[in-house]
Formats: structure tokens, C-alpha cells, sequence
């Protein structure tokens, strides 16, 4: 796993959302083992003990599970994993929507440009 | 509970002239990654040799894994000045006998995986090695020992900027025993902002701002760098 951190933000933080993002495509999927935690930190050259804390969080949401010995593994509750990609695209359609709003787009003006990308999709 | 690797209680530090340290209070948990940021002659490497046992505070509380520095504290934690104090004569792995000879806990086979590491050869003597290699050398006899907290003053003073990121990553990653407990102080925050758990900044003997890393970033939506800039400038 490898992509730019920014140092503004608490850094497990964004190695969980990534983490999630990957799950929720199916990158990881229902039952695999997820990279160990020295993995991460080499790839994201960070600190072991900060990728330790996203992967303990991570848990929380029970997303993954860490059996002793053996690794983290992703769940096999397909329903889990489906409730957090749609969670997670709600909170990227969120954002969405307050960055169109601020160019003063009503829902009316996202309906038809949603209806007009998908017209110049099929051409 | 766990005893904490360090705890500084109101401690102060007076020389002839000046105050190095002007009540620092501080608790570090063990295993962490502490960086401890400020400009020079802000206090760092009184601090460190506080900790270490290599001096005495003028008034205040020192513990190191819950006693006050001494014989038994000295075994557990390893110091790395920023000075060098090593013998020209010597070659590095003549040195690493010597200090095998008064630290048992050095690791030999963990030496010899860190010169690879460092690019340093045995034979070579330590008086014809250039500055980033003794800087090199330094981090090699250190880590070398099984010590449950390392101290390490500016180790990245004298090595080039490119091997900076590289050196520090593999000091609190695959070079870091588990469990180590590190307080790492520099005065170049850049580099060393991801691998910190916790930081202290110190400015005229004083910690001015501290905690949790992570905490900090999402309380104030600033890095560490720019923090640096902010609470020292």
C-alpha cells in the first residue's frame, strides 16, 4: 500500500480510510489477509505503532479481524462490508455536494448535469 | 498499569550562567516514538543526559522505568551524543569490542547487520571515515544495544540529506527492537514528522506544547512542521 500522507491530518486516520477504500472495492476481499502491519509502515513510511493504531480501529468496525500469530484478516460477513461501502459513498456524496454547492448549484442543477454526463457517456 | 519509560516532575536544570531547563514536566509510555523538538540551546540534550543518568537536575523528580537514574536505569537505556567521542585509532569493529567490554548488551550479530545496513566495514578506522560515516558508526553502536530506551541527540546531524527518511524510518521499523522505547530530539522536524508517536517542543528550557502526535494533528489540523514554526518561532 502506498500513497501521500498528509501531515495536517492524523495519519491513521487516513491508512484506515484507505484501508476501507480498498476493502469496499473488493481489493481485499471477504476472508483475505490484509498486508501486516510492518508491511504498511515500509510502504507508507510510517511508523509501525501508527499503522498498528488504524488497524486497531479498523477492528472496531468490524471490518477486520486480528487473530493472534496468524495476521488481520477481512470478514467474512459480505453484509458488513456492503453497509460500509455504502456508508462510505455517502460520505464521498456528502462532500461532494457541499464543494457543487459552493458554486451555487441547486439539486435541480445536479439532476441535469448528472443527466447530461450520462448522455455524453453513451456517445 | 504500566510504568511509564520516563517521568519528569517539575524538573530544573541551572548552570553557572544559565538555566537549561526551567521545570519540564513529562510522562512517556513505553514503546513509543518520541520526538523531542527545538532549536539549539533550548535544552534537548540536557534533557537527554538527565534521562540518561549523565546528569543530575538542580531540583524536580527524574524516573526511568520507575527509579531514579543509576546503575539499574543505565543498563536498560543507551545515550548517543551528538559529540563524537570515539578514538581515531580505533577500527569500527575494534570500537565495538570496546564497548561490548562495558556494555554486555551489545548485540554483535545485530552490529553486523547494521554496518551492512550503514555501509560501514569492519576493518575500516574511525579516524579516516568521513562525518556521515561517523554519524553512521554512532547509530550502529547504539543500536546495537538491547536497551529498552534509546536516547539519541540529533542522530541525524552529519548524514546527507538523501539517506535522512531512509535511516530514520529503519531506526523506529525494522532496526527497532519491540517494545523500544525512542526520544529521538532534532532540530530538522521535516523529515522525522511521520515516524513520531509523541512529541515535546522545547523552547528555552520549557515544554512549551506536547502530546500525542496524531491528537495534535487533528486538533489543530497543522503537521508537526508547521507546529514546530508556530509554538518555537
Amino acid at each position: 500500500m502506498q500513497f501521500e500522507i498528509d501531515e495536517r491530518q492524523p495519519i491513521y486516520r487516513q491508512i484506515m480510510d484507505a484501508l476501507i477504500r480498498q476493502i469496499a472495492r473488493g481489493h481485499w476481499p471477504p476472508g483475505g489477509k490484509l498486508p501486516s502491519i510492518r508491511e504498511v509502515a515500509e510502504g507508507v513510511r510510517v511508523n509501525p505503532n501508527t499503522v498498528a493504531r488504524a488497524f486497531q480501529e479498523l477492528e472496531r468496525t468490524g471490518l477486520v479481524e486480528t487473530r493472534r500469530g496468524e495476521g488481520t484478516f477481512v470478514t467474512i460477513d459480505t453484509k458488513v462490508i456492503k453497509d460500509c461501502r455504502e456508508e462510505t459513498a455517502r460520505e464521498v456524496w456528502a462532500e461532494f455536494l457541499v464543494k457543487i454547492r459552493e458554486l451555487g448549484f441547486t439539486n435541480e442543477d445536479v439532476q441535469r448535469l448528472a443527466a447530461e454526463l450520462k448522455e455524453e457517456g453513451k456517445r | 498499569m504500566t510504568i511509564p519509560a520516563v517521568i519528569l516532575d517539575n524538573v530544573v536544570k541551572r548552570f553557572p550562567l544559565t538555566k537549561a531547563l526551567d521545570g519540564v514536566n513529562l510522562a512517556i509510555d513505553p514503546g513509543k516514538v518520541v520526538g523531542l523538538l527545538g532549536h539549539n540551546g533550548s535544552g534537548k540534550t540536557t534533557m537527554l543526559k538527565i534521562i540518561a543518568g549523565l546528569r543530575r537536575p538542580t531540583s524536580g523528580r527524574v524516573e526511568v522505568f520507575g527509579m531514579a537514574p543509576g546503575v539499574e536505569t543505565k543498563k536498560r537505556v543507551a545515550f548517543l551524543s551528538e559529540v563524537n567521542t570515539y578514538y581515531d585509532w580505533m577500527t569500527v569493529d575494534g570500537l565495538l569490542n570496546f564497548v561490548k567490554s562495558f556494555h554486555p548488551d551489545l548485540c554483535l550479530e545485530k552490529a553486523a547487520e547494521l554496518k551492512e545496513f550503514m555501509k560501514l566495514k569492519g576493518a575500516a578506522k574511525i579516524g579516516a571515515l568521513s562525518k556521515g560515516q561517523q554519524a553512521r558508526l554512532k547509530l550502529v553502536v547504539g543500536l546495537s544495544r538491547q536497551a529498552d530506551l534509546m536516547l539519541l541527540d540529533e542522530p541525524l546531524a552529519g548524514i546527507d540529506p538523501p539517506s535522512r527518511a531512509k535511516i530514520l524510518h529503519a531506526l523506529v521499523g525494522e532496526l527497532r527492537q519491540e517494545g523500544q522505547t525512542v526520544i529521538i530530539s532534532t532540530h530538522e522536524v521535516k523529515e522525522a514528522e511521520p515516524i513520531f508517536d509523541h512529541v515535546v517542543f522545547l523552547r528555552e528550557g520549557r515544554n512549551v506544547l506536547e502530546g500525542d502526535a496524531e491528537t495534535l494533528r487533528a486538533e489543530t489540523g497543522h503537521s508537526m512542521e508547521e507546529l514546530f514554526g508556530e509554538v518555537l518561532e
